[in-house]
């Protein structure tokens, strides 16, 4: 086989299998599962797997070149507020698309649809400009998120409780699959062509700073409509007896993601085309591959979406309802966390962002320490969210600590953790967790009989915080170990003449 | 300061991903520090496949200074402990220098000393038959070089991103100095086709078309994996 194919095919089934096998695990000994949902849940991960990997695929052959070709030309432009009318567009042209707005919008009914899309799109899009205006101004990202995330925190006691767990959550839903490779590949090109030291951290902080636009927005609405009441729809396994009505369910379902997926693709793919009409800046063969890169996310996303929407979702809400029903409910927190530990890594972004990463990074930070460092703390923010569910703990408790201490920590740490950590916040939090970790919360909550807009939502929010804290406390270390070295390694005393050059003969 | 003797060479390995680390640890090992490690691509073996996104493989290049006397032995050490050089795993090859910094020199002169001077032929070792092959090209470029060399007889190549540097500086209006992106495309071939191969490259991506490429080839001491 192909030495790509098996490496992609390799990664995709090493990133679903470890869940796949948990969950089945729990169904097999603590939540059973009866035949049907079990089945949908196979097929949804064979459906995961494939898609995972061309969508990965895919987002490296087109995502990658596009964003990073745009943010190359924007930083060979000498006209700034032309450059930031560009990112303002973009960010509005890609959010307004996403999926999971649409669900988000729906959520929450005080606020009429399309103001809650466009304020959140609108918000993204300032926030990719702020993004861009800082890396040419060459202001500190800590310095930055400070500022936004006080503000945020001060907002935050003016809405009410029912709310803010929702404005949360937007900011690591609307950060979605199409967005987070594009926008990081943006930033990597944005300083690629760039010769100075501070290039490669200024690679990353974009997405940090598109998911602040749109916590920021919803909470803003949240003062002006102070919506009353949240409303959330959920899915139900369906009915499954025969093999027929297997694939009845799917070829029902891949229909409806496949209109859904291509509305959030088309808005990139008119970006590629004007960019290359005024730039020309791909030849044939690129331009080639870019669209077979495109094609290849649009039917990975749709295999994906479809695959953990029937598939994990429903599985999702048994498990949490069967296990608070039990007796053992406080076994909620070490599965969530053990849930949490592994959902990670199948979230499609997170392999993007690793790899990115490492590339950025030439090695310094692997691959394998970012995906351990997530996992961690995503299996922490579970433990939190299933802690919340048992106890009812508002939100606040959590959050606020938790993003002061990001905050605190985000001026010790080398700069290019900080740009890492606070982006991986927003790429932690995809589909994976809005549709199987999500409907966890929600089936615990309703068995438990909480409030499942204050205590399961918000889940998000806190899978999007920790990694904030995880990855700079692996920077904190990676910080300490480095002037630890430096005091106990006595430079060697060198030789005067060792800079003198020694010419050899020619042979 | 010229003994001819202790001329050290420049080792470089273009290996998968998962082989460089073990390679750098066997490298530490033997005492070589490593001086330079790049990530690169390894180029599609056809259009289709690169369009299909099938072709381009992650590698890892790593270039050391070693003692001639020990460039062999370590050949030889990588082709039997990691099996480098079969297929899927990477390549070798060691080009000689003309002159270093006397740190340089000081370190692979301790080599020697580890390392026991055994230079006898072994069929994996082909000496002297090759050239390395560097195009230097536009961004977006390195599928039309490895066309082009590939007509001409070449197997595969690896693509470096990097960027170039102008005879004058050209600063943007906020100050950044920019640098245009290229691609470096490295060929290891034989001798007796280099010369077509490097032709071809220039007809096709040479200075006059729009990938603006320069070739260069530098001889090839030792190598293993080719052929």
């Amino acid at each position: 086989m192909n030495s790509k194919l098996r490496a992609k095919v390799k990664e995709s089934v090493m990133a679903v299998l470890p869940i796949t096998l948990i969950v089945l695990a729990i169904a097999v000994f603590l939540v059973p599962l009866n035949i049907a949902s079990a089945s949908l849940f196979f097929f949804g991960a064979v459906l995961l797997i494939i898609g995972m990997g061309m969508f990965q695929l895919g987002a490296e052959m087109a995502m990658e070149p596009l964003g990073e070709g745009i943010g190359v030309e924007m930083s060979k432009s000498r006209h700034l507020p032309m450059v930031l009318c560009v990112g303002l567009a973009l960010g509005v042209i890609i959010t307004v698309a996403e999926p999971d707005l649409q669900v988000l919008s729906n959520q929450v009914p005080g606020i009429p649809n399309a103001t809650l899309i466009w304020t959140v799109a609108l918000g993204v899009g300032i926030f990719l400009a702020v993004a861009i205006l800082r890396i040419i101004r060459k202001v500190n990202l800590s310095v930055i998120l400070a500022v936004l995330y006080g503000l945020v925190l001060v907002l935050s006691f003016v809405v009410p409780g029912d709310f803010l767990a929702v404005a949360f959550d937007s900011g690591g839903v609307t950060t979605g699959p199409i967005t987070v490779p594009f926008i990081m590949a943006l930033g990597v090109g944005l300083s690629s062509i760039r010769g100075d030291k501070g290039a490669a951290e200024d690679s990353f902080g974009l997405v940090a700073l598109a998911s602040i636009g749109p916590i920021l927005s919803v909470l803003i609405l949240g003062c002006f409509y102070s919506p009353k009441e949240a409303v959330y729809s959920q899915n139900f396994a369906e009915k499954v007896e025969t093999l027929r009505d297997l694939v009845v369910v799917f070829t029902r379902e891949l229909p409806h993601y496949a209109g859904e997926v291509a509305l959030s693709i088309l808005p990139i793919v008119a970006v590629f085309f004007i960019f290359q009409l005024y730039r020309r800046r791909y030849n044939r063969r690129q331009k080639l591959r870019i669209a077979v890169g495109f094609a290849y996310t649009y039917v990975g996303l749709i295999l994906f979406l479809s695959g953990v929407n029937v598939g994990f979702a429903p599985v999702g809400a048994l498990i949490g309802s069967g296990l608070a029903a039990s007796d053992a409910r406080w076994l909620l927190i070490p599965i969530g966390m053990l849930i949490g530990y592994f959902i990670v890594k199948a979230e499609p972004a997170i392999q993007i962002l690793d790899h990115q990463v490492q590339t950025v990074t030439e090695g310094l930070i692997s691959a394998k320490s970012m995906n351990r460092c997530l996992s961690f703390g995503v299996a922490v923010s579970v433990g939190l969210a299933m802690l919340r569910i048992l106890t009812g703990l508002d939100i606040r408790w959590i959050i606020l600590p938790g993003y002061v201490l990001a905050l605190v920590l985000s001026r010790l740490v080398p700069k290019i953790f900080v740009g890492i950590a606070f982006d991986s916040g927003g790429v932690a939090s995809g589909p994976m967790t809005s549709t199987f970790l999500l409907p966890l919360c929600i089936g615990a909550c309703e068995t438990l009989g909480g409030n499942v807009m204050t205590d399961a939502f918000g889940a998000v929010a806190l899978v999007a915080m920790t990694p904030l804290i995880a990855i700079q406390i692996m920077g904190l270390s990676y910080r300490v170990k480095l002037t630890r070295s430096a005091k106990t390694d006595t430079a060697p005393v060198m030789p005067a003449d060792i800079d003198d050059i020694v010419e050899f003969e020619e042979e | 300061m010229q003994e001819k003797n202790t001329s050290p060479r420049l080792l470089m390995l273009i290996t998968q991903l998962k082989f460089s680390e073990k390679a750098a640890q066997m490298l530490r090992e033997n005492g070589v520090s490593l001086l330079l490690s790049a990530h690169a691509e390894g180029t599609a073996p056809s259009e289709m496949l690169d369009i299909l996104g099938f072709g381009n493989t992650e590698k890892n290049i790593m270039i050391a200074a070693v003692s001639r006397p020990a460039a062999g032995t370590l050949l030889r050490k990588l082709h039997k402990e990691l099996r480098l050089g079969t297929a899927n795993t990477g390549i070798a090859f060691t080009l000689p220098l003309s002159g270093v910094s006397k740190l340089i020199l000081q370190l692979t002169e301790n080599q020697t000393g580890q390392i026991a001077p055994e230079r006898k032929e072994d069929a994996n070792m082909t000496e002297s038959g090759y050239a390395m092959i560097a195009a230097i090209v536009n961004q977006g470029f390195s599928g039309e070089v490895m066309q082009a060399a590939r007509s001409a007889g070449a197997v595969g190549g690896s693509v470096l991103h990097s960027r170039g540097i102008g005879a004058t500086d050209e600063v943007n209006s906020w100050g950044f100095k920019l640098q245009d992106e290229k691609e470096i495309v490295i060929i290891v071939a034989e001798r007796e086709s280099k010369l077509a191969i490097m032709q071809a490259i220039g007809n096709s991506c040479g200075l006059q078309s729009d990938a603006k490429g320069v070739v260069v080839s530098i001889p090839v001491e030792d190598a293993l994996g080719l052929a």
